[in-house]
């Protein structure tokens, strides 16, 4: 008997008939729902670290005429609408290191003309892979040096922990990107102050002269830290990523998702000026 | 994890055979490591149930509930049987087996198949009926599949370790044509509301 593979690997867009503009038909996603979605994480810019985690899937056909390797037993009760849809069933095999055997296997129904999954649930799944990262937080005077009462303390991240980063989750004929750009980093200083900078802050460079430099984003402490537990502020930097998403496929569409917020924490001493030789 | 049974679409089924499937594999959370020595020729189900009398019972609802346990057990006689070849394509596939728990048994023993595996050994099940409505019924059942594990289908060797493991599994039952048949499932990996069978 003749066997046909037919493994398709999910590239969206192929098998696009129609493009169409579609609003975003937001469902909220309840627990592990992303079975037979096939998760990639596709970009880093800016850093190093980021991309991870993702969950490739392939799909093949069910009930291929001629194929007995695709046979596939189907009942109304499986389908979503039992014998009101066109379609086709397909098996689905992902790549999941917590499911056995390392793969997450099923079978999903695509519909005729219209996605498997909705662009917006397919936006979520992708979202829950993202890497954004929290801040790594750098400060001038450095760690493990004490800040000074009235002299200007410079704050920024890691550039390792800015900078787009991506992630995209298909089924067949349906995908759905999401990126994720930091947008602020939000700094609670310890003595009842708030900063907020919208960027990653400037580094200080330690071999050019202080005159010669400029931030935007510092902090310059009125209070020495004696006064705090441990003698030490307790600083916190919280970024902010902005989610978009667009959807290919059989539905175009795009939108966005609640911001992601990312935060770190480190202390610092602050001591009077006139203290320090 | 906790799985959605409720979602109707296919994408987000909650597989029935999630438990014959995570036996399949150690996972995070075992306890132990233990080789389940089951003759290759135990392909029955150990059905241990110790379901307490309902006082308030009328003999029809006994029966109802009697003949919604016998299928759940049938079920996973079924998932047995097939599993010592794992040949997906069975006739008894769906004796007593539709929709999502239907095309994830499927899907489940296909992949097993394709990678020359075969499912031997018991489960143990204590299940009992929550409601029964119409064409509808709903069982909770705290199982183990711990000694249903891979063998390689040629050599016979074991590719599967013990998860010791109980689950915490809501089962639907849906009557299709006289015959109550697993439609879908919730699990609760590792959580049991009473005490493992």
């Amino acid at each position: 008997m003749q066997k046909i593979a037919t493994v398709v690997t999910v590239v969206v867009g192929l098998l696009v008939a129609g493009i169409a503009p579609a609003s975003a038909n937001v469902r909220p996603v309840k627990g592990d729902t992303g079975a037979g979605i096939s998760v990639s994480v596709t970009s880093v810019s800016g850093g190093s670290g980021g991309g991870s985690g993702g969950r490739p899937c392939t799909y093949q056909r069910a009930n291929v005429p001629g194929d007995p390797s695709t046979e596939l037993a189907v009942t109304p009760d499986m389908a979503p609408n039992p014998g009101t849809q066109e379609g086709a069933w397909y098996f689905y095999e992902c790549q999941d290191p917590r499911a056995p055997l390392g793969v997450r296997s099923g079978a999903i129904f695509v519909p005729a003309g219209a996605p498997a999954v909705p662009p917006a649930v397919l936006a979520q799944e992708a979202s829950r892979f993202l890497a954004a990262p929290a801040p790594g937080i750098q400060l001038n005077p450095p760690a493990g040096a004490d800040h000074l009462v009235n002299l200007e303390s410079w704050l920024w991240v890691d550039a390792s922990t800015w900078g787009r980063r991506s992630a995209t989750a298909s089924v067949p004929n349906e995908s759905a990107s999401v990126v994720a750009t930091p947008v602020s980093v939000t700094w609670i200083m310890g003595d009842g102050s708030r900063v907020v900078c919208r960027g990653p802050g400037t580094p200080y460079d330690p071999n050019r002269s202080p005159d010669s430099q400029h931030t935007d984003c510092s902090h310059t402490y009125r209070r020495s830290s004696a006064s705090q537990p441990g003698e030490r502020y307790t600083v916190s930097a919280t970024s902010t990523w902005a989610l978009t998403w667009t959807a290919t496929g059989l539905v175009v569409a795009s939108g966005t998702l609640p911001p992601l917020l990312r935060t770190s924490t480190t202390t610092l001493r602050v001591a009077e000026a006139q203290t320090v030789n | 994890m906790l799985q959605d049974g409720r979602g109707r679409r296919p994408w987000r089924a909650a597989p029935v055979v999630m438990g014959v499937v995570l036996a399949l594999t150690a996972c995070s959370g075992d306890r132990g490591a233990e080789q389940a020595a089951v003759p290759a020729t135990t392909t029955s189900a150990t059905t241990t149930t110790t379901a307490e009398p309902a006082t308030t019972s009328t003999a029809a609802t006994d029966a109802r509930e009697a003949a919604v346990l016998a299928s759940y057990r049938a079920f996973w006689d079924d998932m047995i049987a097939v599993g010592a070849t794992t040949n997906w394509r069975s006739p008894r596939m769906d004796d007593h087996a539709t929709g999502n728990a239907l095309a994830q048994a499927q899907a489940t023993y296909r992949l097993l198949h394709r990678r020359g595996l075969v499912a031997r050994g018991t489960v143990k099940v204590r299940p009992e009926v929550l409601s029964i409505r119409g064409d509808k019924a709903t069982v909770y059942d705290c199982n183990s599949t711990s000694n249903f594990l891979a063998y390689d289908a040629r050599t016979g060797e074991l590719r599967d370790r013990s998860s010791g493991r109980s689950d915490g599994m809501t089962v639907t039952l849906l009557r299709r044509n006289g015959t109550w048949k697993v439609a879908d499932s919730t699990t609760e990996v590792g959580k049991c509301r009473r005490s493992p069978p």
